[in-house]
Parts: C-alpha cells; structure tokens; sequence
C-alpha cells in the first residue's frame, strides 16, 4: 500500500455512516475496514459519524474507563517486570515519568494497623490472668493466633485495596491457595536470612 | 483538579499524529494514552463487534488490547501503520478470548448473510456496492458464507491458519480446505 493512495482516496461520508450503523454489505465492510487500518483521518472521522449517531452510546468515550486502566496497568507493570526488561539489566528499567503508585489511604491503613495491633495487645496484657498454670484451658488469643495473618492479608488484597483484584481473583491460583502463599511471603520475610541465633 | 489537568495535557496532544502517541505512550505519557485511547477505542470496538456478538467479551478484548499497547507502545516501530498494529493486537485478544471460552457459537460473520437474505438491497446501496469494485462485490457475496468466513478471518484480518480455526471452532484441515476452495472461486467468479 502505497502511503499516497491512502492521503488521496477516502471513504465515502456514506459508505462510513453505513458502516458505523453495521448496514453495509460484506464486500464495502471489508473494503472500509482494511481503509480503516491504513488511514488516520478516516478513523477520526469514522470515530465523529459514531459520536454523532449515538453521543452517549460511543464505544470507549469514557476517559474515567482509561484513566482507571492506565491504572491498573500502571501497577501491574511495577509489580512484574516485562522478561526483557529482566533479561536485560538486574532489575526492572527505572522510569522517571511513571513513579511507582502508591494507593491513597495506604498511610491511613498503616496508621489504623498500628493502632491496632498496639491496643489489642494492651487490651489482652490487662484482661489477661498472667502466666497460664499447668491444666488450665488455653486462652482464645492463642487459638486464633495463627490465623491473624490470614486476615491482615485477604484484607490487604481485598476487593476495595487491591486494583488488581478482579484480574487475579479470575485466575487459577486465585482464592485461598493464593491468600496463602502471600501470608506465607509476608511471614517468611521477617525471618533472618541466616541460622536462628544461639539455642 | 486531577481532571482539568488531564484535560489541559490531552489539548496538546490533541494535534499529534497516531505514531507520535504511540512513541510517547511509549514512554510513559498517560496523556497520549488516553488521546490515543480516545482516537482508537470507537472504531476498534465497531469492528470487533462485528466479529463477535457478546458485548460483554467484546470490552474484555477491548480492555486487554489497550493493556497491550500500553505495555508494548515502546516496541511499535512503524511509520502510519498504528491502525495495522493495533488490530494485529486486537484480533489476537479476541482469538484468545475465544480459545479460553472454548465456545464459537456466537461469532457474526455471516450476519451480512443473514441480513441480505431479509432485506433486499436499496438503491442507494446498490450504487454504493458500485463505488467499490463490483465485480468483487459480487464474487465475495455469492460466496458462501463458511468460505467467506475463512477468508475475512485469514485476508482481511490477517490470521493464521491456526488461529482462524480456534475462532470459527473448525479444525485447521478444514480451514485451509475452505480458503482454498474460497480462492479458486474467487478467482473463477474474477475471470
């Protein structure tokens, strides 16, 4: 395709309200369409005959829809580096343009975490009976103990928290097993690197 | 605030052509996304909906094509070629939605077929079939519909044989034996 032919010759204001309304037959759909691919302006007026017919209804005039895209793209990217990024260097290409996002609220969350944790254990130290004598029955805060984290992360990834909720909740691993291993990455990373220290 | 400013950046790259976005989305420039997003979205999502009739996966392709762009904008390296690109992208998202769904039944190739055997042709439209080369045009519609299907997906759409069989669900022995004999009828029906 010569790039000259596709400045000169433009579909007809006709055949492209036609198209836009799908009542076209098969032979000028296909002509308009592989038009289309080669040809900037009548794309743009393609995309005015659609806002025309129907200004509410135009596919994909939601800036909201591209901005919360961008988004989510834009975590997506900081959380897995493309593998020739990897490949290239030791670790993900610095982007001075595209800071790493950071959620709104995050400090509010950290905030009310810290509270919290602080009080509930203040809470427990002055509800608590002092040491446990031999035969007494546990006490509830140790049965649970174990599955506090379990809950500090499913809410951490929880619908409302993470933007990349529905995207991972549709996946194979999604779910439990998923909530799972990050508690385990999230318990496993306060532990020294090395062998535990004295015994 | 965060809106008006948006809007101020996407006055500038208002003027830009469609390779010039693509560099700068490229780089990182949400305002040229969102411009180009602008620019692409309506006529990609007409043309995919032609292909398939559920909206709903209809946005899913949409959605997961402007992802790709956005991650791979830095590897596009044509010049005028942005339409081609973005549909290569396209295409392949709705060829892998299908393949995840496993169910081809509700594609709308052949609704022109179905539409042409209800309404008659107008007048208007008659003249415009002829503003096209009508010798095609009426090559391509006494086509039928199985072998036209195969020859949108793999000319028009620029598929491969195996993706073509994944979207119109027939085995790929089947699809090369349809583009085949789409070919030599064509030819026949140009000669």
């Amino acid at each position: 395709v010569s790039p000259d032919r596709s400045t000169t010759w433009h579909v007809p204001g006709a055949a492209l309200s036609g198209y836009a309304r799908g009542d076209v037959s098969a032979a000028q759909s296909w002509s308009v369409e592989a038009h289309l691919e080669a040809c900037a302006a009548c794309r743009a007026e393609l995309t005015r005959t659609l806002t025309r017919l129907a200004p509410a209804a135009a596919p994909g005039s939601d800036p909201v829809a591209a901005l919360r895209l961008a988004e989510l793209s834009g975590v997506a990217l900081a959380s897995q580096p493309l593998p020739a990024q990897a490949a290239c260097g030791p670790g993900p290409r610095p982007s001075p343009t595209r800071p790493p996002p950071v959620r709104r609220g995050a400090g509010a969350a950290y905030a009310l975490a810290v509270v919290l944790v602080l009080g509930l254990a203040a809470v427990l130290d002055l509800t608590g009976t002092g040491p446990a004598a031999a035969g007494d029955p546990l006490p509830l805060s140790l049965l649970l103990a174990p599955l506090l984290p379990l809950l500090g992360v499913a809410l951490a990834y929880g619908p409302g928290a993470d933007p990349t909720y529905e995207l991972v909740a549709s996946t194979p691993l999604g779910g439990l097993p998923l909530l799972l291993w990050r508690t385990a990455a999230c318990l496993a990373s306060p532990c020294p690197p090395g062998p535990p220290p004295g015994s | 605030v965060r809106a008006t400013r948006a809007t101020r950046r996407s006055d500038a790259v208002h003027h830009r052509t469609d390779d010039e976005l693509l560099r700068a989305v490229g780089g990182g420039d949400r305002a040229a996304f969102d411009e180009f997003h602008r620019r692409t979205a309506p006529w990609l999502a007409l043309r995919l909906r032609r292909r398939c009739r559920d909206d709903e996966v209809v946005a899913d392709v949409l959605q997961e094509t402007f992802l790709s762009v956005w991650r791979s904008a830095a590897g596009y390296a044509g010049t005028d070629r942005s339409g081609g690109w973005v549909w290569m992208i396209a295409s392949r998202k709705l060829v892998d939605a299908y393949r995840r769904r496993g169910a081809a039944d509700s594609l709308t190739l052949d609704a022109d077929i179905e539409r042409a055997a209800t309404v008659s042709p107008s007048a208007e439209e008659e003249m415009l079939v002829n503003t096209y080369d009508p010798d095609l045009a009426t090559a391509l519609s006494s086509l039928s519909p199985e072998l036209r299907q195969v020859l949108q997906v793999t000319v028009l759409d620029g598929l491969s044989t195996r993706e073509a069989a994944v979207l119109l669900g027939v085995p790929e022995g089947t699809v090369k034996a349809r583009a085949f004999r789409a070919r030599r009828s064509l030819r026949a029906a140009l000669s």
